[in-house]
């Protein structure tokens, strides 16, 4: 046995010394491009630094051994690496490196097209962009990635909604939305919750429900011309997703990413720490405000005398008792998906989970998905494929109200927070059925315990929903191919809410009114059925001309279904259910339906692969328009040259020059049932209160109902609502693509706005369904790429930016402005000459000279008759930063989300002037003071200097919540947030394939680490919405939910 | 030749999904627009009791509070604060949108389709029903903000704002016109939908009179060349109301309830906004009144007590010290009652040259009657009440609003007490403040301790802001202090 080893081991060595020897090798390196020789190309023996370069004509001479490998680099080509063997001769062709613009986009109706012959904006993002930090909600992993796409969340709360935006609100009474399509199927995204004032609960919005982990890529298609094909559902721009697939192999993957995050409340108001509980500077125990003397640290007792016994605190400031108050919230996210398929067949089928308990104790902000994906393909024969897909999602949410008051009668939980002074400890009411704590005895009967609030009302939500499509493709000949697609998606939802009932009277806190209790059951039922019928045909016509044609038959119906119930006074405690009342429920029942069907067309030509020309139209039927005027046309056209194609001197500047132009239609039609004036039930609003039918007769003692002339009145002729945009572009990449921008300039008009106008009352009516006027959105998206090291170490960087202007070009005849406020608070407004969404508000009176006019008697601004115009709605611009850099197998990325310019209302500032909490108010020390350069009238025209300080007793909450402050109420809502932070390392591929792993990536990643908001914001996050996620959203928040940092870590792993 | 199969079958399979698309082309495939949610016509009597609801919740509420603390029925209690602007005199021109709206978007515009349903149908029965609570509507409107639009209000987007004087006018010929026609009583299956009368068509006729009668009163001091007349041959002819005309009682559960009270206690956060004013307090107890147990509740020691009018910044009384005012969920709401059309009888009578003491005496006993009281003592040689029949026209006048402003307590009542005192100077505004001491008389108006219009009463309610806005051809804003046209 030795004498083998040893007779082997000596074969080796000879062999190895025989392969030892050197030899010289020539040879040329020439580029693929143009075929000509390449100075300066590096050739290295591999593993050394052994190595020469090519002379002017390419060639070179290097000596080698057999068993040597060169590499052949250079700058913006394919590295080739070449065993030497037994070669003398080594000639090589170097490619140009890809800069990715041969890549292919999927497009309207699911039709791919290359990228590089798109005459709009189109932009693409992978799987791993946005699964970075592991969202639960696809479109947050986006936020600032994308130019021209602004992307919020409205709160920190799990399963809270995401506003996308693309390219302004162009539609004042319609849905801005885009249309999310999955798969080349249209999916519903609307939301169960409200944005209402009363009754303010969000439940998400249901393009939340897509399991991230699913997704292969999303394209978003943002211009006109690149969405005319979806017709009357796409003005708002699409969101392409496409799913992932199994591949065609023997080979079975087998993919697992798990997540743990924790989440902290964030952006909470500023507070004021000096002084205490009390009104008028007068310490009270009973009052929900900080307008007390000044903390001294004194034992105090305070609140209500139970049993002869009361609570004592030291008079100092809880700095933290709101941080306090709130939990580390959790998620936990798992999902498992498996692929693979056969000769013919793929398949691809994943389970998700994601279960959250948000900052708030107690599980009354819980969020819990799970989904199912099954996707497979199969070919029947080379020229007939069959596909299917479905998905399955299970949906339970517990949610905390925001907003003014629940249906149920319940008090939503941050409004009842920031009225507690500050020397209040939260968390010592968490034992809310305690003796000082509970609703009985609570110090103030002003505001009540919060864990009360949260405990005593709940909001839940349970949706079953199930999307996918089947689909066949016959290719008839080898240019013509059918294709059919049939997609559904049909939710089911369950909604409850309940309000415990508690009689305050003979308690200490008797003066307050008693709170009924309520119980609320809301059922909706969503559906939509989409078909879809493709011709394509495609031919060379000849060398220079490429055709491509496809003509398609849509039909689409949704319906939606909802009924709800109502009932307060709850009788017995603690019973929740609708039964346990004596008094007589609301019910109401709605439904409606609506279809479409529509013809579309679209033809590429393509010039020598350098010059496209794209035109598509589209014709569709609506039943929610006049059934004689139901049929509207969307024509677009685009046109694209590759310059770099076309003259390949301009190589030289640019590795790829591309310039596009590009116009198109979209629309959207009525919502159902607009046409034709119907009665509403009888209903009196009384202000506080209503009278509703059926009421008794007093004089028959029988029940009667009765209805009433509804107060919105129809429009039988009612048009659809047209976009027309246009947009130039360009996309330039230059250093072998190691810097490219891509930019665009827009111009969107949207005109004949379906929407409701107001009208005075004596009209009869209170508002009228119109056409109306003419928004303008215009702007521009640039996206920076930069790549600036690369090798071992590479950075990249993706700065993008946008700006867009909307204006209100005209609205009605006669009509210069609309009011858009979700509330009765600041005015916001759509004003002819305004961007849309402005504030008005009220102001103190001025003189001529602008000094604030105040009553001599007391000192107190005046209120202005006439309302004040104070800024809009609209970011001036936004950007987002997004760098990575990786090294070896780490991956270190972060992005930076800036937004700057607009307004928002904020309930939550109204708050903290009311109760003194607000770091505003210690203004002069809360020392008297005479309003600055303030005069007063003199009645006759002249004004002279006020002299007259403002009263003690209204120092307080008297002059800081004056009518004519409502300036205050609105912030900027500027900021710059850390939006993700990632450090993620790949285990090796040598080390993991010695497990079976494919590819194993461990990450410990930050989402909205850090905010920096504008001085004037110190109350909320400025992304913060009560009123849902169109554009009443953008008026502000009513004491909204804070939002939240997070931190996880996650693990995805391949097999 | 397996190829070929599947070819044909594929192509069947297409052939067959495009037809099947195309079917869709059919005509009626986007018939599908109408609602199914609510109806889109329906008979006018079946509108009727929402509109009169209508009526009765706006006038009550709002409206109904501020008039009853101008008519110092009650005023804002001083532990909380809801309507203490009222209480001042300061209002602003948003504050009465929201009943401005409900008159027109809730009550007038129905009258009007019920008037055209009836019209077209020839039902002269709903016609007369709904001309007369249409023009009891406009009449308050034209008491409490002088011009409003009227002949275009419900005709045009931006209907132009109509004289007082011309409405009165309009309103006077459309009850003479619906009087005019041959009217039926309602089928009785159809009664449940008259919710005033119970479908007793003779009852609508009197409401037309008697309100006739009013609206002739009301202008009587700037056109008594045409009201003196008309309101002789109304007196003539005799057919006023006997009985109360209103909401006669109400249910006692949710969204039911007499609208004060649904407003006041079921809608409001407090229900101790409203107390009794020492003004009408204590005139009823100096005059040992019994109304003054069904007015107001007594306070925590059982006792009444009342705030001087206006004086909710009193620091001195305790919250549970005040008597509020009384509150019943089944209380109902009067338009006209009965005691109500005597006391209009006795000034037609007193103004026409008769003799008012029977008139008056069958108003006081009938007010009285109207909470199962005596009037008797009242009433008697020496009675608090006692007719001045030796006294003065101005006394005689003076006795007659007196009664009538204690009648009318709270509610829809309280408008026209507020409004008699803008036309009559009935109770007196006194410049003295309470207290027998320096002559201030108990049952005159004291002006409120937090004023702030510098001793001026308002005259009518602020312009509304909400109209003027929308509406392209309102009127100029005008403030509450601006008389009325039968005020000039």
């Amino acid at each position: 046995m030795k004498k083998l080893t040893l007779v082997v081991c000596v074969f080796m060595l000879t062999f190895l010394i025989v392969n030892a020897q050197t030899k010289q090798i020539t040879g040329t390196v020439t580029s693929a491009d143009d075929g000509l020789g390449m100075p300066g190309v590096s050739v290295v023996i591999k593993g050394t630094t052994v190595g020469s370069s090519t002379d002017i004509d390419g060639k070179y001479i290097i000596e080698a051994q057999a068993s040597d490998v060169l590499t052949f680099s250079f700058v913006g080509m394919v590295t080739q690496e070449v065993p030497v063997g037994d070669k003398t001769i080594i000639d090589v062709v170097l490619l140009v490196e890809s800069i990715g613009v041969e890549e292919v986009i999927v497009t309207a109706v699911g039709i791919k097209r290359s990228e590089k012959s798109l005459g709009y904006s189109a932009t693409s993002v992978k799987s791993d962009e946005f699964n970075k930090t592991a969202p639960s909600n696809i479109m947050s992993g986006v936020t600032g990635k994308v130019a021209g796409v602004q992307i919020s969340s409205s709160s920190g709360a799990p399963g809270a909604s995401t506003k996308v935006v693309l390219r302004g609100y162009s539609s004042v009474g319609g849905n801005n939305q885009p249309l999310y399509v999955v798969d080349g199927v249209p999916m519903n995204n609307s939301t169960a919750g409200t944005g209402t004032l009363n009754d303010a609960v969000d439940f998400g919005n249901r393009a939340g429900d897509i399991n991230p982990d699913d997704v292969e890529s999303m394209t978003i298609l943002k211009g006109a011309s690149a969405t005319a094909l979806y017709g009357s559902r796409a003005a708002n721009g699409v969101i392409m997703i496409v799913t992932k697939s199994g591949s065609q192999s023997d080979k079975l993957n087998v993919s697992i990413s798990s997540s743990v995050e924790f989440s902290q409340v964030a952006n909470l108001p500023d507070f004021q720490n000096e002084f205490g509980q009390g009104w008028d500077a007068v310490w009270r125990s009973d009052e929900n405000g900080s307008w007390g003397p000044r903390f001294d640290g004194k034992l105090r007792p305070w609140g209500n005398t139970v049993d002869n016994s009361q609570l004592v605190k030291p008079f100092v400031a809880q700095k933290d008792n709101l941080k306090d108050f709130f939990d580390i919230g959790k998620t936990y996210k798992n999902s498992i998906s498996v692929s693979g398929g056969g000769d013919k067949t793929t398949f691809y089928a994943s389970y998700s989970n994601v279960s959250a308990d948000g900052f708030i104790p107690t599980d009354a902000d819980e969020y819990t998905r799970n989904t199912f994906a099954l996707k497979g393909t199969h070919e029947i024969t080379e020229q007939l494929k069959i596909s299917a897909s479905v998905n399955y999602v299970v949906k339970t949410a517990n949610a905390v109200a925001v907003g003014q008051q629940l249906l149920t009668g319940g008090e939503p939980l941050m409004g009842e927070i920031y009225q507690l002074p500050r020397d209040f400890s939260l968390v010592d009411g968490e034992d809310y059925n305690s003796t000082f704590y509970n609703f009985a005895n609570f110090y103030t009967p002003y505001a009540s315990n919060p864990y009360q609030s949260i405990g005593e009302n709940s909001n839940s939500q349970r949706e079953n929903r199930i999307y996918g499509n089947v689909g066949l493709t016959y290719e008839l000949t080898p240019e013509i191919t059918l294709s059919y697609k049939l997609g559904t998606d049909v939710a089911n939802t369950h909604i409850k809410q309940s309000s415990n009932a508690f009689s305050y009277k003979g308690t200490n806190n008797s003066s307050k009114q008693d709170l009924i209790g309520g119980q609320m059951e809301k059922e909706r039922y969503n559906s939509e059925v989409n078909s879809d019928l493709l011709v394509t045909f495609k031919k060379d016509l000849n060398e220079d001309f490429n055709l491509n044609l496809i003509a398609g038959w849509n039909v689409n119906q949704r319906d939606f279904r909802t009924s709800y119930i109502l009932v307060n006074n709850l009788d017995i405690p603690d019973f929740d259910h609708i039964t346990n009342s004596a008094s007589t429920p609301i019910v109401e029942y709605f439904e409606s339906q609506r279809r479409i069907y529509g013809v579309f067309s679209q033809a590429d030509i393509a010039f020598r692969n350098y010059l496209f020309l794209n035109v598509v139209a589209r014709n569709d039927w609506s039943s929610t328009l006049p059934s004689g005027d139901n049929s509207f046309f969307y024509p677009g056209v685009g046109l694209t040259f590759i310059a770099t194609d076309a003259i390949p001197e301009l190589s030289k500047v640019f590795s790829f020059a591309k310039l596009r132009a590009s116009w198109g239609k979209t629309g959207n039609d009525a919502d159902p049932y607009s046409l034709v004036n119907t009665l509403a039930k009888g209903n009196v609003s009384l202000g506080f209160g209503d009278l509703r039918f059926p009421m008794t007769n007093p004089v028959t003692g029988q029940k009667v109902m009765s209805w009433e002339v509804s107060n919105e009145l129809k429009n039988p002729n009612i048009k659809p609502e047209l976009t027309t945009e246009i947009e130039v572009g360009a996309d330039l990449r230059f250093f072998n693509g190691r810097l490219g921008i891509d930019f665009a300039w827009y111009k969107k008009n949207t005109k004949d706005q379906i929407t409701n106008v107001d009208l005075p009352s004596s009209s009869g009516y209170t508002s009228r369904i119109a056409n109306l006027g003419e928004i303008q959105n215009k702007g521009i998206e640039a996206a920076l790429s930069i790549n600036p090291v690369k090798g071992k170490l590479t950075w990249n960087a993706l700065i993008t930016f946008t700006r867009n202007r909307s204006k209100v070009i005209s609205l009605l005849d006669g009509i210069t402005k609309l009011d858009l406020a979700p509330v009765n608070a600041v005015e916001y407004r759509a004003e002819v000459g305004k961007p849309l969404g402005v504030y008005y508000g009220q102001d103190f009176e001025r003189d001529p000279s602008g000094n604030i006019v105040v009553n001599p008697a007391n000192g107190m601004p005046n209120v202005a008759t006439d309302n004040v115009y104070f800024g809009d709605s609209n970011y001036d611009f936004t950007m987002g930063m997004n760098n990575t850099f990786s090294y070896k197998g780490f991956d270190l990325s972060f992005s930076l989300d800036w937004r700057q310019g607009g307004l928002m209302y904020s309930r939550t500032s109204y708050y903290m002037s009311f109760t003194g909490n607000g770091p505003l108010t210690t203004y002069n020390d809360r020392e008297t003071w005479v309003v600055p350069g303030s005069v007063v009238d003199n009645g006759d025209g002249t004004y002279s200097e006020n002299t007259t300080p403002i009263a003690a007793d209204d120092l307080d909450s008297g002059f800081w919540t004056l009518p004519g402050m409502d300036r205050a109420r609105v912030v900027d809502k500027s900021f710059v947030k850390l939006r993700e932070l990632t450090l993620g390392y790949t285990i090796p591929k040598n080390i993991t394939s010695k497990f079976g792993l494919e590819r194993v990536n461990l990450s410990v990643y930050g989402r909205n680490l850090i905010t920096w908001r504008a001085s004037e914001n110190k109350f909320v996050d400025p992304e913060a919405t009560t009123f849902g996620n169109d554009l009443t959203s953008e008026y502000g928040e009513y004491a909204g939910m804070p939002s939240s940092r997070s931190y996880g870590i996650s693990l995805k792993v391949n097999f | 030749m397996k190829d070929m199969k599947i070819k044909y079958i594929s192509l069947a399979v297409f052939m067959a999904l495009i037809s099947q698309l195309f079917m869709a082309c059919e005509k009626d495939y986007l018939e599908i627009n109408t609602d199914p949610n609510f109806p889109t016509e329906v008979p006018g009597y079946v509108i009727f009791p929402a509109a009169v609801m209508s009526t009765t919740g706006t006038l009550s509420t709002q409206i109904g509070i501020t008039t009853g603390m101008w008519a110092q029925h009650y005023t804002q209690s001083n532990v909380a604060n809801q309507f203490k602007e009222i209480d001042q005199f300061n209002l602003t021109f948003s504050d009465y949108d929201r009943p401005w709206r409900e008159f027109y978007s809730g009550a007038l515009n129905d009258y009007l389709a019920i008037k055209n349903f009836a019209e077209a149908d020839e039902d002269w029965t709903m016609y007369l029903m709904a001309t007369v609570m249409e023009a009891y509507t406009y009449q308050y409107m034209v008491d409490l903000w002088d011009n409003v639009p009227y002949t275009e209000a419900g005709v045009e987007f931006h209907p132009v704002f109509d004289k007082g004087q011309d409405v009165y006018n309009g309103l006077l010929a459309s009850l003479d016109l619906a009087l005019s026609k041959e009217v039926s009583d309602f089928p009785g299956n159809l009664a449940k939908y008259d919710m005033v009368f119970g479908g007793d068509i003779s009852l609508w006729k009197q409401f037309a009179n008697t309100l006739k009668l009013k609206l002739y009163m009301r202008m009587y001091g700037v056109n008594e060349s045409v009201s003196k007349p008309a309101i002789e041959a109304l007196l003539l002819a005799d057919n006023l109301l006997t009985t109360d005309a209103g909401i006669v009682s109400f249910e006692d559960a949710d969204n039911q309830r007499n609208p004060l009270m649904e407003y006041n206690f079921h809608g409001l956060n407090t229900g101790n906004n409203l107390v009794a004013s020492k003004t009408l307090l204590r005139y009823l107890q100096i005059n040992g009144d019994p109304r003054v147990e069904e007015f107001y509740d007594v306070n925590n020691a059982g006792l009444y007590a009342g705030l001087a009018q206006g004086d909710y910044t009193n620091t001195e009384i305790l919250n549970g010290e005040l008597s509020l005012i009384r509150e019943v969920a089944t209380k109902p709401v009067f338009f006209i009652s009965e005691a109500e059309c005597y006391f209009l009888q006795a000034e037609a009578i007193l103004r026409t040259g008769g003799n008012p003491k029977v008139m008056y005496d069958l108003a006081v006993t009938t007010a009285l009657m109207q909470y199962n009281e005596s009037a008797e003592s009242f009433l008697e040689s020496g009675g608090a009440y006692e007719f001045p029949s030796g006294g003065s026209f101005d006394e005689q006048l003076e006795a007659i609003i007196q009664q009538k402003w204690v009648a009318l307590f709270q509610g829809t009542n309280s408008t026209e007490a507020y409004i008699e005192h803008v036309r009559t100077g009935y109770p007196t505004e006194s410049d003295l403040p309470y207290g027998d001491e320096n002559g201030y008389i108990y049952g005159q108006f004291t002006y409120p301790v937090n004023g702030v219009s510098s001793g001026v009463y308002p005259k009518r309610l602020p312009s509304v802001k909400d109209e003027n806005q929308n509406n392209q051809n309102a009127d100029d804003l005008v403030d509450a202090f601006q008389p009325v046209w039968w005020n000039k």
